[in-house]
């Protein structure tokens, strides 16, 4: 009896994983691999990824699909980690026969992911993955559609530098900056960016830490910076490493005038349903999310409309930057680079993608496109992404700044101390 | 002031580690099987004390003890199910079964509770001592406390009652425990169910201290491995210092070196050990390898 139970749980297993592959495809479809890390430590990052993808390719179907009516599918892989990235990257090309995969949330996933792609001579369309060194190896067959660590984390030093400094009324030179970043491939490359960024406008860096995002408890970390007593503290963090400390902060007392984080960890809706009201106030240098909708052409404005719509159907909440990124970027891919190439080849795509050319404000997060040519230095990057400044107030990532984006102004400059809030 | 607040964390970050090894050495100690699933039994300990929040507005010291029971069944489940068909079968079976087990209930998790981050909240779970200068969360203080005083039973539990030393025998050598006429698989079945009810308790106990989500065990579960080794595999004792120490020079070596550097730091000590004293601090030598943690 108990082997008969166990047969019929391994079966129903079985089948479940089978259907998350995607399924067989009618020979019409236009076959579109996706990785991203829907299981694992990431899983959080990767599923929000994935539906902002998943999005775009609904509402391309439904408006009548590409290249006279084929449906787009996805055949979709899984990959926690780098290990995973490489074959399940292998399976998709090889035994899929993928031309074109769509990711993947983590700078890890993507830097692997694409070196298999480039290998195979595979497109691999990037929105997310941040490290500057993805686009830096003169890969061909990348495109990355975001902003990089340069962006978000040099964003963030700039914004404490100059904007937080003087709202603090502390001169820049005096302005005692701890930057601190998980060592994986995202928090090594924006904390670097960030740390060049504070010494190039002569902040007083009291501290460069790394820290694993995989380590169960920070409290040494915590005490450590408390000892230097930074005012602001610029934080690269990329999961649930960004609770963790921020918790441990509260409970070891740790104060600072100000917290600029890098997206990441800091930026999810997870970071403020955790905190509750201690992430109030927390400056993060993000990826652009719902922008203010006069920055933004019709089109764009009404892709954004839609997305937010089918984002809270979805999942209940309002979407993050990861999930913005996501769906701005395939949308570009879907309604601007794939209907040119007019089909799943690898060059045409590549002739296509160049030349797109595309103001800020065309797509649905308010960035522009423009991809830089392969031989150039960031190859294959969208030179028109930028990074935005928002902050968590009443729980909701706020954008404030740049002015022409902004929705909200900043609040709570400086934070209270731990003991005088709520 | 910041060594105190140093010794203070080191010391608590130890109790938290020998808080989750205590199951794992215990489980080692008589079935001579490493329980690879360690780690995500936390994370189901840490769930359980988020939903009996979140449903029932439960505090974790009061799902403490409502655990045990449920963890029991967890326990006697995964014996009767797994581990008593790989008992005396070899390594690779054991570790593949185990680990197995641990990549179902981390799966499952996902699935039931998605990838997203929790936080136990309230009360008792915010609640912040201040002492002299230092501030302890109120909940780490009593974990700490449940680590020493389960430490504490079960060694001597293991040491005066005839039960423990029937427990001590069979670990011993199954064949001339059963020749006493002591029931091995048993022996077995309660000392794994005892095991896992003490890992249950330590994710209920720590949930307040961190975000909860499926993979969470992974990082415990790798501290623990090195905290049991280090101690001596089947010391109750050993797990209590071994995660003293790892503690310790976790906070330490965080502060005084690089914060990158702490993990590095304690496997090459966690080397040291197993060139110099290879049955760990607190072990019998070979103990890896004594009994057979065979049904007879």
């Amino acid at each position: 009896m108990m082997r008969r139970v166990l047969v019929v749980l391994t079966a129903a297993l079985l089948v479940s994983f089978s259907l998350g592959a995607g399924g067989a495809a009618a020979a019409e479809d236009v076959r579109i691999g996706t990785i991203f890390p829907m299981t694992g430590n990431m899983a959080f990052g990767g599923n929000e990824g994935f539906m902002g993808t998943e999005i775009a390719r609904e509402i391309v179907n439904e408006r009548g699909g590409i290249w006279g009516g084929r449906k787009i599918v996805f055949v979709t892989a899984d990959a926690p980690d780098q290990t995973a990235a490489t074959s399940e990257m292998n399976r998709l090309i090889s035994r899929e026969n993928i031309k074109l995969v769509i990711g993947s949330f983590s700078s890890a996933i993507a830097f692997t992911a694409s070196a298999v792609a480039e290998r195979n001579k595979v497109i691999f369309w990037e929105n997310h993955g941040v490290a500057d060194t993805i686009a830096r190896r003169g890969f061909k067959y990348l495109f990355k559609s975001n902003v990089n660590a340069t962006g978000t984390g040099g964003g963030a030093a700039s914004f404490a530098g100059t904007s937080l400094a003087k709202t603090l009324g502390i001169a820049p030179r005096d302005l005692k900056v701890a930057v601190v970043w998980e060592d994986g491939t995202y928090g090594a490359s924006v904390g670097k960016a960030a740390f060049d960024k504070a010494k190039e406008l002569g902040l007083n860096v009291v501290a460069n830490e790394g820290y694993s995002a995989k380590a169960a408890d920070l409290s040494p970390l915590i005490l450590k910076l408390k000892a230097l007593n930074p005012d602001v503290l610029l934080v690269a963090g990329i999961g649930q490493d960004a609770v963790l400390f921020w918790s441990q902060a509260k409970k070891l007392d740790f104060n600072v005038k100000a917290v600029v984080a890098t997206s990441g960890g800091w930026g999810v809706p997870d970071f403020a349903k955790n905190l509750g009201e201690g992430a109030n106030g927390v400056f993060s240098s993000d990826f652009p999310t719902e922008v203010n909708p006069d920055a933004l052409t019709p089109q764009a404005r009404e892709l954004a409309r839609e997305f937010v719509k089918r984002f809270q159907a979805k999942k209940g909440t309002r979407p993050t930057g990861n999930a913005w990124l996501a769906f701005a970027g395939t949308m570009v891919l879907f309604q601007d680079v794939l209907p040119k190439a007019g089909a799943l080849d690898p060059d045409k795509i590549r002739d296509a993608a160049f030349s797109v050319d595309l103001p800020p404000g065309s797509m649905a997060n308010g960035c522009g496109v423009k991809f830089i040519a392969h031989d150039q230095f960031d190859g294959g990057k969208n030179e028109r992404a930028f990074a935005i400044v928002g902050q968590w107030q009443d729980g909701v990532m706020r954008v404030v700044g740049p002015e022409n984006l902004a929705t909200n102004k900043p609040i709570l400059v400086p934070l209270p101390k731990w003991s005088d809030r709520k | 002031m910041i060594f105190v607040e140093l010794a203070v964390a080191g010391i608590m970050l130890g109790g938290v580690y020998a808080l989750i090894s205590i199951g794992l050495t215990l489980i080692f100690g008589v079935l001579r099987v490493v329980n690879f699933a360690h780690g995500e039994m936390l994370m189901l300990g840490m769930f359980l004390a988020y939903w009996a929040y979140t449903l029932a507005g439960l505090p974790a010291w009061l799902t403490a003890p409502l655990s045990i029971p449920v963890f029991a069944l967890l326990g006697w489940l995964v014996y009767r199910l797994v581990v008593r068909r790989t008992l005396g079968m070899g390594d690779v079976v054991q570790i593949f079964a185990t680990v197995g087990i641990g990549v179902l209930l981390q799966n499952g998790a996902l699935v039931l509770w998605t990838g997203d981050f929790r936080t136990v909240r309230g009360d008792y779970a915010e609640a912040l001592l201040r002492i002299g200068g230092v501030q302890l969360s109120l909940p780490l203080l009593v974990a700490f406390a449940v680590a020493i005083v389960v430490s504490g039973i079960l060694f001597l539990l293991l040491n005066l009652t005839l039960e423990g030393k029937a427990v001590r025998a069979v670990a011993q050598d199954p064949i001339s425990a059963l020749a006493l006429a002591i029931d091995t698989d048993r022996v077995y079945m309660k000392t794994f169910v005892a095991g896992v009810c003490c890992v249950g308790l330590a994710g209920v106990l720590l949930a307040p201290n961190y975000p909860i989500f499926p993979a969470i065990g992974v990082s415990f579960g790798l501290v623990s491995y090195v905290v049991v080794v280090l101690g001596g595999l089947g010391s109750m004792v050993g797990a209590l210092l071994g995660g003293f120490i790892i503690g310790m020079i976790e906070v330490v070596s965080g502060y005084f070196l690089a914060t990158a550097l702490k993990q590095a730091l304690y496997f090459v000590i966690f080397v040291l050990v197993l060139l110099v004293r290879p049955q760990g601090l607190f072990g019998q030598r070979g103990a890896e390898t004594m009994g057979f943690g065979k049904i007879v």
